[in-house]
């Protein structure tokens, strides 16, 4: 149930605010209490931003994964031969 | 042990722990094995030249990933015939245009639709191969500024540094590179019929 506290908080930032920030606040961005406390309330009583913030999740968690790539060995072999000419 | 020696070993060490994380962003930049190799290499090379001039250590790892990015913008880019994409974001930045709802109203209903409402499973369905075409679809500015700090973890500030724009541009990058993003991928899996296409029924309810 929505109660007038409620109501008065989720309206503190709406959902145009809360995507404007969900991006920072994810990349740990975010350090200012107030701004992080308003932006937490605001996930958890909205579905929709609350699914958004699930999503940005899981796709930087698979961006990550995909884009990480194995050194060559040709490669680690021809920076340690040129380390070891400096 | 030489002065010079210890330098050379902490740098070695620091190569080794960052070789990875620099062929990783080298290869999404070049999108080829051995120019990412050259790259890389180059970049060492030039690293170790101006190493006295670093003043904290702490920030080896921006320092690194900034004489490679400046290596790709100064030589690979160049080569690769890639031309320099416009900076939009810079531009829509300088004219106060960074905020999301005016990134957001420049794209297509149907993927409006979605985004307001997307399904995490989505997410799931895609492959890795599909998000690397995404990523390597982006422009330069937002790829590179993904890459750094989603798959290489660096800071906001970091980023800055490694880029060479203020903080704010980083910020900026990320909300429309990730949007941009987005798209992208829900375009694919549209296009493989991953994803239901709810927006007819949305447009048909609005007309």
């Amino acid at each position: 149930m929505t109660t007038d506290k409620d109501s008065e908080n989720i309206e503190d930032i709406n959902c145009t605010e809360a995507i404007d920030k969900l991006y920072a606040y994810l990349d740990g961005e975010v350090d200012d209490a107030d701004s992080i406390g308003k932006l937490e309330y605001h996930l958890e009583h909205c579905h929709s931003c609350f699914t958004r913030s699930q999503v940005e999740s899981a796709l930087s968690a698979r961006i990550k994964n995909a884009a990480t790539k194995h050194t060559p060995e040709s490669l680690q072999k021809r920076l340690r031969d040129m380390i070891d000419k400096f | 042990m030489s002065d010079r020696e210890i330098l050379k070993a902490w740098f070695s060490q620091g190569i080794e722990e960052n070789m990875g994380s620099l062929f990783s962003v080298a290869f999404r930049l070049t999108r080829n094995n051995a120019e990412a190799e050259d790259l890389v290499a180059e970049s060492v090379a030039k690293a170790w030249a101006a190493v006295g001039k670093l003043e904290d250590r702490s920030r080896f790892r921006p320092w690194l990933f900034r004489i490679l990015h400046n290596c790709f913008i100064s030589d690979y880019r160049k080569k690769s015939a890639r031309p320099c994409e416009s900076s939009y974001d810079e531009l829509s930045v300088a004219e106060g245009k960074d905020e999301i709802g005016d990134l957001v109203i420049q794209q297509s209903n149907e993927f409006m639709y979605w985004w307001a409402n997307p399904e995490k499973a989505f997410v799931n369905s895609l492959l890795g191969e599909d998000i690397m075409m995404a990523i390597d679809s982006l422009p330069d500015a937002f790829r590179t500024t993904i890459l750094l700090v989603n798959v290489e973890g660096l800071s906001y500030d970091e980023t800055a540094v490694v880029l060479g724009v203020p903080p704010g541009t980083v910020h900026s990058r990320m909300k429309r590179g990730r949007t941009l993003l987005q798209k992208a991928l829900w375009q694919q899996a549209s296009d493989e019929g991953l994803i239901e296409c709810k927006c007819a029924e949305g447009k048909s309810n609005d007309d």
